[in-house]
């Protein structure tokens, strides 16, 4: 079943069972990741628009995610956590997103007639082969480059994808540690809620 | 607030105006400290989370060009009470000798007013003070000694494998000295490993403004106003600064003064001078030189990721926790100037992914994957490299208001091939180290840290915008404080001078308030 050419060394760890060993407000943090409520940036075809490119650019994470990438942007949105402009840009992080998700879909639906989100996996792989090694079409892509999009949104996603606790199960990160902390100190001593060493290190 | 006259105005409560405060609050002078970001209990805003903790960033808009625009953000900047320090790694050095004078030693930068040994007394007033913990005998006495705490004994498996391999090719390797505590102190507790020292220290264990200085001031009766913004500041007729502009709770506020310090660091304090210009002063406050904004530096601080057979798991204990400075001065044997220091320095999911990213655009989707399923088999060994000033680097405004109605800072940053030297012979370096050490070096990952200059000291007029205690040579009651002022980018990290050139300006401070007869009436 799995596609993936590699899989987790640790098929069993569950970063969240140990939730309850966090403090309150860590937990909270993470709650209202896990359960975001309704952000008010993006608009239903915008949010569909990133779920197909994130289904792109990450095919990877996404069946290994329990984070809605798009709920938790959103939210990262609305709390104007996206103020800042990239490096060599001089537009916010939310206006180059913005637009770029915009500009994505003037460009599928007059290439081909169809809105990005609805194009097959081939057609979506090509355009955005194209938009990532370019500036895109001056006529669409004048304000935000196209190359200019992608790097701030791949930046975005990869951020949320690695601040998922399921994603962190699946690296064997041992997650929040306060007030736990770390105490098993030495080759091959870890502590014992920590993710078990995976078999071939058991020397 | 009800007061709007103050004797003395600190403009940003980091590692260095909380200094200045800390001191003046012994004095009878009134005092007002504002920091743009909120005064956050690390208990109660603090989270084990590195998303969460981006809130300890500068998130304003800020351009960065050049043909190494840098990062202004996440590995340079702080915003709220305690400044970058809070989520600093806390590893605090000396500077050698020589870094204050690399014009005369090897023909390059510029020399510092000062020395080593005016800094010294301030050096181990600070190593007290902050109560640094360190190795019993430091194998580089100048950089550091006598630190009042025993050095850190829980090493990752990072650092273990980082100091074996040092070991193996020959090189000094030392526990660092860390403003974190390692035994109790007061109701403070010891450091329990757990690693998100950037993302602030919830159980309180490193040592920062929050738990020292600002405790320190607000005692004193400093009046500290957070989430307080500073837009401008005026000068009167007699061409000192007069007036202190502020935006708070989204309304417009003054505050009257007779002497203004500003610890803004090194973006905001040239943007806030040169922002700041009138009829008197065309090109800004304390520009004269035609220097603020300008000689802008950073230090190189790559890292090189190795595989081992064995987990290491480098998210456990504090992130820097060795080093070796045996390459300090490393350039004069290998054709190139000055040198660098190297590091174990762990980091957690969301930082190492995302320095894959700026890296390697190719790295998105399976690649990526597979990358960070061995997370726990890396290691992480970084170098801090020391950075040559130019005047093509630096902060100028664009034309673009903010949200505050103050213009946009544009900064731009190239590297010199100095830099670039250093660069590469630490990549080599580190890679021979991980290989000696059983690891396999698979990425070379190009990052920098720290913030420096844009206002430097110096005693001549037409070359720096300060004298050595920070004071404008234009504005006798205009203090600089903080990163801005240096001269050079060492490669020991900066804030154990910041620290400690920020209390000789303090006491500075407090005589020529009583020589132009500031008097605590205001
Ligand atoms: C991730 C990270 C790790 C680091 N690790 C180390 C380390 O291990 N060792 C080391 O020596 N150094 C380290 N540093 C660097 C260290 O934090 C800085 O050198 C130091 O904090 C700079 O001191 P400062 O007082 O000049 O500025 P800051 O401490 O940054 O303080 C400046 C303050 O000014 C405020 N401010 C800015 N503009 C305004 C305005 N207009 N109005 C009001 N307030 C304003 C800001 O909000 C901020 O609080 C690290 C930094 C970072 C980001
Ligand atoms: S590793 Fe130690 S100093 Fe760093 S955050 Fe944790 S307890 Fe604090």
């Amino acid at each position: 079943m799995d596609k993936h050419p590699k899989r987790t060394h640790y098929p069993t760890y569950d970063v969240m069972s140990e939730k309850n060993e966090w403090d309150p407000v860590t937990q909270q943090v993470l709650f209202s990741r896990i359960h975001p409520s309704e952000g008010s940036i993006l608009t239903p075809d915008m949010k569909r628009t990133l779920q197909a490119l994130a289904k792109t650019l990450f095919p990877s994470h996404l069946g290994e995610q329990t984070l809605s990438l798009t709920m938790v942007l959103d939210q990262r949105l609305t709390a104007k956590k996206l103020k800042a402009f990239p490096k060599g840009a001089n537009l916010s992080k939310e206006t180059i997103i913005l637009k770029g998700l915009t500009f994505m879909e003037q460009e599928a639906i007059t290439e081909h007639g169809k809105t990005f989100y609805l194009l097959d996996e081939k057609t979506r792989n090509e355009l955005v082969r194209k938009w990532r090694g370019s500036d895109g079409d001056p006529s669409i892509w004048a304000e935000v480059h196209s190359d200019l999009f992608f790097s701030t949104v791949s930046a975005e996603i990869v951020k949320i994808i690695y601040s998922d606790p399921a994603i962190w199960s699946d690296i064997g990160y041992g997650g929040p540690a306060f007030p736990r902390g770390y105490y098993a100190f030495g080759p091959h001593q870890f502590d014992e809620w920590e993710a078990k060493p995976h078999g071939e290190n058991l020397v | 607030m009800a007061r709007t006259s103050f004797d003395v105005c600190i403009v940003g409560a980091g590692a260095a105006g909380s200094v200045i405060a800390a001191h003046l609050a012994k004095t009878n002078l009134s005092v007002v400290m504002l920091d743009a970001g909120p005064h956050r209990d690390p208990e109660k805003d603090f989270a084990s989370d590195e998303l969460e903790m981006e809130k300890l960033f500068w998130d304003e808009p800020r351009v960065s060009v050049g043909q190494d625009p840098l990062d202004l953000h996440r590995s340079t900047s702080g915003k709220g009470v305690g400044g970058s320090a809070v989520h600093y790694t806390a590893q605090l050095l000396r500077f050698h000798k020589s870094d204050f004078k690399t014009k005369t030693t090897e023909d390059i930068g510029e020399d510092w007013p000062i020395s080593y040994e005016d800094v010294l007394p301030y050096y181990e007033h600070m190593t007290k003070r902050l109560s640094l913990s360190g190795p019993n005998r430091f194998p580089w006495q100048t950089f550091g000694e006598h630190f009042p705490y025993p050095a850190h004994h829980d090493l990752s498996n990072n650092t273990l494998k980082f100091r074996s391999g040092l070991e193996k090719i020959g090189m000094k390797h030392a526990v660092s000295p860390l403003a974190i505590l390692s035994a109790p102190l007061e109701d403070r507790h010891p450091c329990i490993n757990r690693g998100f020292c950037e993302e602030g220290c919830m159980p309180d264990a490193k040592t920062t403004p929050l738990n020292t200085f600002i405790p320190e001031a607000l005692h004193g009766g400093v009046t500290l106003l957070p989430e307080a913004t500073v837009t401008s500041l005026a000068t009167d007729p007699s061409k000192r600064v007069k007036t202190v502009h502020y935006k708070l709770d989204g309304q417009k506020h003054e505050i009257k003064v007779k002497i203004v310090v500003l610890a803004a660091y090194a973006i905001e304090t040239p943007r806030l001078l040169l922002h700041s210009k009138n009829a008197d002063f065309p090109n800004g406050l304390a520009n004269s030189s035609g220097l603020v904004g300008k000689y802008l530096m950073t230090n190189t601080n790559d890292h090189i990721i190795a595989k081992f057979p064995e987990e290491i798991r480098m998210y456990r204990g504090n992130p820097v926790q060795a080093l070796t400075m045996d390459p300090y001065l490393c350039g004069q044997e290998n054709g190139f100037k000055r040198g660098f220091i190297l590091n174990s320095y762990g980091m957690r999911p969301v930082r190492l992914a995302t320095l894959f990213l700026e890296n390697d655009e190719t790295c998105i989707g399976e690649n990526m994957r597979m990358r960070m399923l061995d997370y726990n088999h890396f290691a992480s060994f970084a170098m801090l490299g020391e950075v040559i000033a130019q005047a093509s680097n630096q902060v100028a405004l664009t034309d673009e208001l903010d949200g505050n109605g103050v213009p946009i800072p544009k900064v731009t940053f190239s590297y010199h091939e100095n830099d670039l030297l250093i660069r590469e012979h630490a990549k080599e370096t580190l890679k021979s180290i991980a290989t000696a050490a059983g690891g396999e070096p698979l990425y070379h990952l190009r990052a920098h840290a720290h913030l420096m200059g844009g206002c430097r000291m110096g005693n001549d007029p037409h070359s720096s915008v300060v004298n050595s205690y920070g004071q404008s040579h234009d504005i006798d009651n205009l203090f600089i404080v903080g990163a801005p002022t240096f001269v050079t980018a060492p490669s020991a990290n900066p804030t154990l001078t910041i620290y400690s050139l920020a209390k000789r300006s303090a006491e500075y401070i407090e005589t020529f308030s009583k020589e132009i007869g500031v008097n605590g009436d205001s």
